[in-house]
């Protein structure tokens, strides 16, 4: 079939970057560097200023989805009793940390070093619960930053001031680790480079609000590794800074991500990483493309205005303490509408995550909601990030299909 | 005795009807979402605090509202409330247990208007500093909301006495969990899961009333027929089923010890005295003796503490009861039974659905256990 998308060409150079990443993961402890594995929002700043290096476990759920390593891993964690209604991105790790300490076989590409050392965010509970029986199943030390909820406004600072506690805590941790003294000088310089790749990435956000939209939810996705584990470094600034010229020279000249862009989409919680292609292209054949989500745009500092590079703890705290909140339907549900405002918005994909349930919790009543101030549609779509066994292709792709069409009439 | 028991069973029978008439004393009636909230605190406010259980219907009307992959405490909890079964509540309150619970609140809310929700934040890691400062002003900040939602001030004096008066309950359940270890078979598991799960339930003052009858009178009983002796654990929000229970008795078990919610778990942890009637909650909370999956404990190992009260009661094994979709649950268990495994003793692993037709295919398992461990 001929592809519809007309994908963001910059995103292809994130593929390179990635594998020069985890050859540098491999190489880490050769050069005497302490390795781990860190898990959730984890403010990956503090491990750069040590020189650290770490692979982040979503991160490695997601790469190992894509590329269809992850089946032996999950089953190898089921096979100890790891239940395949819990977490899909935990089981995989926990499936190579119970592989690799038998010594048994791993696909090359799926192999990595066993850490120092675990540190975890209880942004999600299963993801501070997995950091804690990780260490230990690994016996090694881990540390669980508490990332608090925000139930009311009026907690907010005191969840912020709460958080910077726990980074102290953190940076205690990591120079009993390393025997080295945390450096707040390079910590700063690290906040900089931040701030600068996040700026450029919110430019690139905001300007998908044109119409037709330069860049899919997507190639938002694929671009999310710079901001990422990989963020605080030239590295990544370089990345946003291409992105930029690319996404502004595409609505200079009105190219969009698909050839006939009828349905602007919000798409919710995770993306399903092993069809990220096929319902890219199956939504472009309906005309329709996510453009936002909270995922993209409710992490990574979105919110990159607010990074003070001289008050690092406080806007790495800040950061953390507002990811937690939008993740609760309470305060999601406002940040959607505005959305849908911004970005000109004709309906809603919920993407009903099985194994990731956090964000999964109020979708009906969002529809709902939405449906009642704007009168766009959503679709429910039971899938999981990782977990072939929760995904059928007949299923989502019916749902789409009526979605699309109910958009339609709706249009007419 | 038979008398205080038959109060206990018929009050865990029917909740709904039993707590619709409460309403009669002229207080408010408070749902506290299991896990962490601290009850006395909306005791000493004056009003009637009842800890949620699960409904044993099939999910209806919530079912658009939930989906399908969530425990069935919650999914139950949010289809009574939107079908109008909690029509008695004032409010809820809600402490952050698990991620479930931390998102139902809007569901709730949004469906079931009550004047009073207020959701805690506890932080889960127990052993840092920050955490007991936390709790501390978080405890300060819910006593504030119950004294503007009941209209009563909550003195140390008050708070002091609630706090009292759980104690005794607990104290009172312990002394009958002792008992049981002492004589196993003296009170089946069906039981021992009302006398606890009631007291979730009734007014304190009534349920302390009721026990100290009951527990010099279960003293003189006699035990019951010999069998295999067992712990269950697991459970974690909700009290296993009646029919599982008494279809555990039936097979040949001696329940001997538990680490089950509506059990062991919810009055293990003793609340401290020294310091203001709030600091003492925030202590037993950071300090809580069970090992509870929601929470990290560096120091303390849930494996261990298993192994240990198995061996303390003589049982010949464990049945896990893992409620599906328990996640907490589900990321502790491998490490369970890498631990009772690594300490020679059988375990058996029970998923517990909310929607089940029958214990039978249960039964089959639990007898093929008892026998191995058991020689039955």
């Amino acid at each position: 079939m001929e592809k519809k998308v007309n994908r963001v060409r910059t995103t292809a150079l994130v593929k390179d970057m990635v594998t020069a990443y985890y050859d540098d993961l491999r190489k880490a402890r050769q050069t005497g560097r302490k390795v781990a594995w860190a898990c959730g929002v984890v403010p990956f700043e503090l491990l750069r200023v040590m020189d650290i290096a770490f692979e982040h476990g979503e991160s490695y759920g997601a790469y190992s989805a894509a590329r269809g390593g992850n089946i032996e891993l999950k089953q190898a964690a089921e096979a100890e009793g790891y239940s395949a209604d819990a977490c899909s991105y935990w089981r995989t790790l926990n499936g190579l940390a119970i592989l690799a300490r038998k010594g048994a076989a791993i696909r090359e590409d799926m192999a990595l070093p066993l850490p120092d050392f675990v540190v975890g965010a209880n942004h999600c509970q299963t993801v501070g619960l997995w950091t804690d029986s990780l260490s230990r199943l690994l016996n090694v030390p881990g540390f669980v930053i508490d990332v608090p909820m925000t139930y009311y406004e009026s907690e907010y600072e005191k969840n912020i001031a709460h958080l910077e506690a726990q980074l102290r805590a953190f940076i205690t941790f990591l120079e009993g680790i390393t025997g080295k003294q945390f450096d707040f000088d390079r910590l700063k310089e690290v906040m900089r480079l931040v701030k600068k790749a996040a700026a450029l990435r919110r430019e690139c956000l905001d300007l998908c609000k044109s119409i037709p939209t330069p860049m899919s939810y997507f190639d938002c996705l694929i671009g999310l590794r710079p901001m990422h584990s990989m963020r605080g470094t030239s590295i990544s600034v370089d990345y946003y800074e291409k992105l930029k010229a690319e996404i502004e020279d595409r609505v200079a000249r009105k190219i969009g991500v698909i050839p006939n862009e009828q349905y602007r989409l919000y798409w919710d919680n995770l993306p399903i990483w092993f069809k990220v292609g096929a319902i890219s292209e199956k939504l472009a054949a309906l005309n329709a493309v996510p453009i936002v989500s909270t995922y993209t745009h409710g992490a990574f500092y979105y919110e990159a205005d607010k990074i003070d590079p001289e008050r690092p703890l406080r806007s790495i705290a800040e950061e953390l303490v507002f990811i937690c909140r939008d993740m609760n339907a309470r305060f999601k549900v406002e940040r959607i509408a505005r959305w849908v405002e911004e970005y000109s918005l004709d309906g809603l994909i919920m993407h009903s995550a099985r194994t990731c349930r956090p964000v999964d919790i109020g979708q009906y009543d969002i529809i709902d909601e939405m449906r009642r101030r704007y009168g766009i549609p959503g679709v429910v779509i039971e899938a999981d990030p990782t977990d072939p066994l929760y995904y059928s292709d007949t299923d989502v792709d019916q749902r789409l299909e009526s979605f699309v069409e109910i958009m339609r009439s709706r249009k007419q | 005795m038979e008398k205080e028991l038959a109060r206990f069973l018929a009050v865990c029978e029917d909740p709904y009807r039993y707590v619709a008439g409460l309403k009669d004393r002229g207080k408010k009636i408070i749902g506290c979402v299991p896990l962490h909230v601290p009850e006395e605190m909306v005791h000493a406010a004056g009003m009637l605090p009842v800890v949620m259980w699960e409904s044993t219907r099939p999910t209806g009307k919530g079912h658009a509202r939930m989906q399908s992959y969530f425990c069935g405490l919650v999914r139950g909890l949010v289809d009574d409330a939107v079908s109008g079964r909690l029509g008695f509540l004032d409010g809820m309150v809600l402490a952050d247990s698990c991620l479930a619970v931390r998102g139902i609140e809007p569901v709730l809310k949004r469906n079931f208007p009550l004047p009073y929700y207020e959701s805690l934040y506890l932080p889960p890691v127990l052993h840092r500093p920050a955490t007991r400062k936390y709790v501390i002003s978080e405890f300060e900040r819910f006593k504030s909301s119950l004294e503007r939602f009941s209209g009563n001030p909550v003195t140390a004096g008050a708070l002091e006495n609630s706090i009292r008066l759980y104690e005794e309950d607990h104290g009172l359940l312990r002394m009958v969990y002792e008992l049981r270890r002492r004589s196993p078979g003296v009170i089946t598991a069906r039981e021992m899961a009302a006398i606890v799960m009631s007291g979730m339930i009734m007014p304190k003052e009534d349920h302390v009333r009721l026990l100290e009858t009951l527990v010099p009178a279960l003293e003189k009983r006699s035990p019951g027929k010999p069998g295999v002796r067992l712990v269950l654990s697991g459970s974690l929000c909700q009290a296993p089923r009646v029919e599982f229970l008494d279809m555990c008795d039936h097979a040949g078990a001696l329940v001997v010890d538990d680490d089950l919610y509506v059990g062991s778990r919810y009055f293990a942890t003793r609340t401290p005295a020294g310091g203001t009637p709030v600091e003492s909650l925030a202590d037993r909370y950071v300090g809580q003796t069970t090992p509870c999956p929601t929470r990290i404990q560096p120091g303390s190992d849930w494996g261990d503490y298993l192994v240990e009260m198995t061996r303390k009661s003589g049982a010949r094994g464990v049945i896990n009861l893992v409620v599906k979709h328990c996640e907490p649950h589900e990321i502790y268990y491998p490490h369970l039974k890498r631990k009772l495994a690594d300490a020679g003793i059988p375990e058996l692993l029970l998923e517990i659905e909310h929607e089940t037709a029958s214990v039978a295919p249960l039964k089959t398992r639990v007898q093929a256990f008892l026998e191995m461990v058991g020689g039955l």
